[in-house]
């Protein structure tokens, strides 16, 4: 049984794009010190080039530990905050053992967030995916029962309100050409 | 020098603190987002189209298209060239028609100013919750919609006396086995002047979120009456059939227990709106300055004329008229405002409550059924005023 998100009521970024974000924030970080990494593999101790930038950093302008903490905490944050670089103005579903599936079978004909905005119970559930069955959606028998576990525990009544976001502003719209 | 085991630990805490700050801009403009002619609306579905109407929005007496809400149960035809289009009327008529745009328009115009609601409306308020778009309170707008009076055209054809709806069709793009937007009005509201056969919306041609070329325009009723995209205008002997007629579209005869189904033959098809008045402003959760202010929004009841608007300050406890604005129009909503200074500080439950010239008015409580529709309780707002 898949666990439910625990961002049920944001917009949902699958696993490797929240990772991302986070390496992101790390090679900005490195970038800013005149070190470029090609990947993001952990170290232990800091290289030598940062040494060297931080020294001269040093010597023209003191920048102090907690100057540096601060600035890493606000790039993170900032990166962290910034809307991802959405490039879909659909939804996602959240992860779990059948949310392929759910896409194959789900998303051929509306968006995910048709499904991600309901609040049902089991019983309602089973209703509702019967219904789409109905009207086309080519669900393997064997995999019915998990789609309607991974609907209901990500999408069950006690989850939080869905937060739906809001479509440009006709001024951004106008600015953007 | 910064160990990276301290800059794990300090980014990791400010990207949980970010994760805590996401829900304020979950509620800002996604810049991935954007549909050409609308302005700022909530995404309740991005495809097929669903966009709703932001109640800060509900100032304007004439709804702007770019602020007007969009429903598709599917999706919208291609680009539709207007010089090929046309539109058939066939079924218990005397003579069948085939009309195209240069021929609607020849036809003496008729303008009628209307407040469209979505029947889904408020779904998101009902409890225990319904499967379906979760609207908020902006499913709703009031346009000037133009075009020829059906009326004309089912003359034209000829009625013959077993015609007794008046089914529409549009040119949606269905998906799958979804079954095809299909639906009919009774002959006695087909034959009203004011129901349309609507070309324009607020002075220009509707636009295609809206129906272009040409859409049924039934007023003072549900939406989902005023098909868009028409394509096929069928007299029949009797109501249409198909699942947005049932179990699509029907409310039931006697309320049920909240979340027990109920049967189809203890239902009937959903026709005029209801009571309703939503709060503009303030808005829900927000924080008041003490002082004057003024607690403003709009009431409609589809055919009905609404007669008074009460505001609760207190949870319900009293309740006080509010003026009703000088705008007016048969089967659009009427604004009204309740000018409102706070005695102190502290958390308040505001309530609105219309009533309307049928002797409805709105209940604490709406009508639960398995679909949602006609939500119309007191609309509420929760405010804290602090010094």
């Amino acid at each position: 049984m898949s666990k439910p998100s625990q961002i049920a009521n944001h917009r949902y970024l699958p696993s490797h794009e929240a990772r991302d974000s986070f390496s992101a924030a790390k090679r900005r970080k490195n970038a800013a010190h005149g070190v470029s990494r090609g990947c993001t593999k952990e170290t232990s101790e800091p290289q030598r080039g940062e040494r060297r930038v931080l020294t001269h950093t040093q010597k023209s302008s003191r920048f102090s530990r907690t100057a540096l903490l601060s600035l890493i905490s606000s790039v993170t944050l900032l990166c962290a905050t910034l809307p991802a670089r959405a490039q879909s103005p659909n939804a996602q579903l959240p992860p779990g053992d059948v949310k392929e599936k759910a896409e194959a079978v789900c998303l051929t004909c509306h968006e995910a967030r048709i499904i991600v905005q309901q609040r049902l119970s089991k019983a309602a559930w089973t209703k509702e995916l019967d219904k789409m069955i109905k009207w086309g959606a080519e669900v393997d028998p064997k995999d019915h029962d998990a789609l309607v576990d991974y609907f209901s525990a990500n999408f069950g009544p006690d989850q939080p309100v869905y937060e739906a976001p809001k479509s440009q502003t006709e001024s951004k719209m106008k600015s953007k050409h | 020098m910064l160990s990276r085991r301290n800059f794990l630990k300090t980014a990791s805490a400010a990207a949980l603190a970010a994760g805590a700050a996401r829900p304020l801009l979950t509620w800002a403009a996604d810049p991935a987002i954007s549909v050409p002619g609308k302005d700022g609306l909530i995404v309740r579905s991005y495809r097929f189209l669903d966009l709703e109407m932001p109640v800060e929005f509900m100032t304007d007496w004439i709804t702007p298209v770019k602020h007007f809400y969009v429903r598709n149960h599917m999706f919208p035809p291609a680009k539709i060239d207007a010089g090929a289009w046309k539109l058939t009327v066939t079924g218990e008529v005397e003579k069948p028609l085939t009309l195209t745009l240069a021929d609607l328009a020849k036809i003496p115009v008729h303008s009628v100013v209307n407040t469209m609601e979505c029947a889904g409306n408020g779904r998101t308020l009902q409890s225990p919750k319904v499967p379906g778009v979760q609207w908020g309170k902006g499913a709703v707008g009031n346009a000037e919609f133009s075009g020829p009076s059906l009326k004309t055209v089912l003359e034209k054809a000829g009625l013959k006396n077993t015609a007794k709806h008046v089914q529409f069709r549009g040119l949606d793009q269905v998906p799958g086995k979804v079954p095809p937007f299909i639906r009919s009005i009774p002959i006695e509201k087909a034959l009203d002047a004011d129901t349309l056969i609507a070309t324009h919306m607020n002075g220009a041609p509707i636009p295609a979120h809206h129906g272009y070329p040409a859409r049924a325009l039934t007023p003072g009723w549900v939406g989902a009456a005023s098909c868009k995209w028409l394509t096929e205008i069928t007299v029949l002997d009797k109501p249409a059939e198909g699942n947005f007629m049932s179990p699509g579209y029907r409310f039931p005869n006697t309320p049920g227990k909240p979340g027990e189904p109920i049967k189809p033959e203890d239902t009937h098809a959903l026709t005029a709106l209801t009571v309703k008045s939503t709060i503009a402003a303030p808005s829900d959760g927000a924080k008041l300055k003490p002082g004057a202010h003024v607690i403003q929004g709009a009431a409609w009841a589809g055919e009905a004329d609404i007669t008074k608007v009460e505001i609760s300050t207190d949870g319900g406890a009293s309740w006080n008229a509010a003026q009703l604005g000088k705008d007016q129009a048969k089967y659009a909503w009427r604004f009204w405002s309740y000018p409102w200074k706070p005695a102190k500080s502290g958390d308040y439950v505001i309530l609105s409550r219309a009533t309307d010239n049928q002797g409805r008015t709105q209940p604490d409580a709406a009508v639960w059924n398995p679909s949602g529709y006609l939500y119309n309780a007191y609309d509420q707002v929760k405010v804290y005023v602090q010094a």
